[in-house]
């Protein structure tokens, strides 16, 4: 009590109009902000969960943001972005300058034009898978039994015209069997009627080759072809002749 | 692979969620594929047909994707492969030789509407066509898409020393021919 007399004293002698001024305290302080205090400030020390009453204080945010952080936010976002494909592209930029240094000089935008709204409206046509309608697929059973019927057509046509042709083969080929072969298939009987008709009073008895030097140059230097083509032109049908008699 | 990627991937092989996923791949990656298509192909309608059936390949082929290699991977190697398919047919039904279809592109590349010579920019395009057309596509995808070399080798299933040497190649021709012409 004397202490505080003291003070007063001493101020009514340094400023007179001050020590006559009421001492009401101008600041304002949340309601129940002391009743909660001890517990707030142990609670940040050890971590202690606090009453209920005290959890709406605490939710308050205790930091400060600058102004206009959030408003510019996602621009230095992107920047920082854009920085680091540049960082990127350097790669591709310094690659360039080593080997072709003018194209570093050169626009990367696209020239070509493109047709307005193409990418907004752009779809793609897929392939649709069609219904209703039943599709009958030609294959399976009916697709053998077709392959088989177009095997055996093949090979009638092959078999008819093997024998077709080795037919008109023997009978065109006849006429080129050698006299040998012609005269194998003659009887003895019928070779000698032939020699007694068609050769008269000519004796065989004494006419040898050896004797009768014409006939001996004819049959001697006589072709096959030339006594087949004699034989062919005297009777027409060489088996004819032979056969005919 | 991206996780977004994956997330799709799970969503189009759900029957009830297919279509919406693929239209989100659409979505995602249309733009750089079809970029990837136009500079191979040169002229709009060649190139829409080529996403076109691109997009169906992937359609019927998602499902059995194997996930060994990220998703736009995979997108960027069906592109490639049907942008040369477009082109050797392109070749063979007009009986042109090699030569031949590349001046053929290089008119497709006069004949846009926007063309104008004095530009470095389309001279870079005329330039481009030079190339044959898989030292068009790994300068493409180096030089536009900015692709890494390791990206590249699983799109292209080459080498990246080969990949290397075939950009060093293709830029150092180009350069040649914008200082000649």
């Amino acid at each position: 009590m004397a202490n505080v007399h003291n003070i007063l004293e001493e101020l009514m002698q340094a400023a007179p109009a001050v020590a006559n001024l009421v001492k009401n305290n101008p600041y304002t302080v949340p309601m129940g902000y002391f009743d909660g205090l001890a517990e707030n400030i142990l609670e940040k020390v050890v971590g202690r969960q606090l009453p209920e009453q005290n959890i709406s204080v605490l939710k308050q945010p205790s930091y400060s943001v600058p102004n206009g952080y959030f408003e510019g936010l996602a621009n230095t976002i992107l920047a920082k972005i854009y920085t680091a494909n540049q960082q990127k592209n350097k790669e591709v930029f310094q690659e360039l300058e080593h080997i072709a240094p003018l194209l570093n000089t050169i626009s990367k935008q696209n020239v070509f034009s493109v047709p307005d709204g193409y990418f907004s409206g752009l779809r793609i046509n897929l392939p649709s898978e069609k219904k209703g309608a039943k599709v009958i697929a030609f294959g399976g059973s009916m697709r053998k039994w077709v392959t088989y019927a177009a095997a055996a057509s093949v090979l009638f046509i092959v078999s008819v015209t093997s024998y077709l042709y080795v037919n008109q083969h023997v009978k065109r080929t006849g006429k080129s069997l050698t006299i040998e072969q012609r005269l194998a298939t003659l009887k003895d009987e019928e070779i000698l009627n032939y020699l007694k008709n068609d050769l008269g009073d000519y004796d065989f008895n004494t006419a040898t080759p050896a004797e009768d030097p014409d006939i001996n140059h004819l049959l001697i230097n006589a072709s096959d072809a030339e006594i087949e083509r004699y034989l062919d032109t005297e009777s027409g049908s060489g088996e004819e002749t032979i056969k005919g008699i | 692979m991206h996780a977004d990627d994956k997330e799709l991937l799970l969503e189009f092989r759900q029957p009830e969620t297919k279509e919406k996923a693929f239209t989100a791949i659409i979505k995602k990656y249309q733009e750089k594929l079809y970029w990837h298509i136009r500079r191979m192909v040169i002229d709009h309608d060649d190139a829409n047909d080529v996403l076109q059936n691109m997009f169906i390949k992937v359609w019927n082929g998602l499902t059995n994707f194997r996930e060994d290699s990220q998703l736009y991977t995979w997108l960027y190697r069906i592109a490639t492969n049907e942008s040369l398919t477009f082109l050797e047919q392109a070749k063979k039904r007009s009986s042109v030789s090699l030569s031949d279809l590349e001046s053929g592109l290089a008119n497709k590349v006069v004949a846009d509407k926007n063309f104008d010579a004095n530009r470095l920019e389309w001279k870079l395009q005329l330039a481009i066509q030079q190339l044959p057309e898989k030292q068009r596509v790994v300068f493409n995808l180096r030089y536009y898409d900015e692709m890494p070399y390791e990206e590249m080798s699983r799109v292209l299933e080459t080498s990246e020393g080969a990949l290397k040497a075939s950009y060093h190649h293709a830029a150092k021709k180009i350069e040649d021919y914008i200082k000649n012409n």
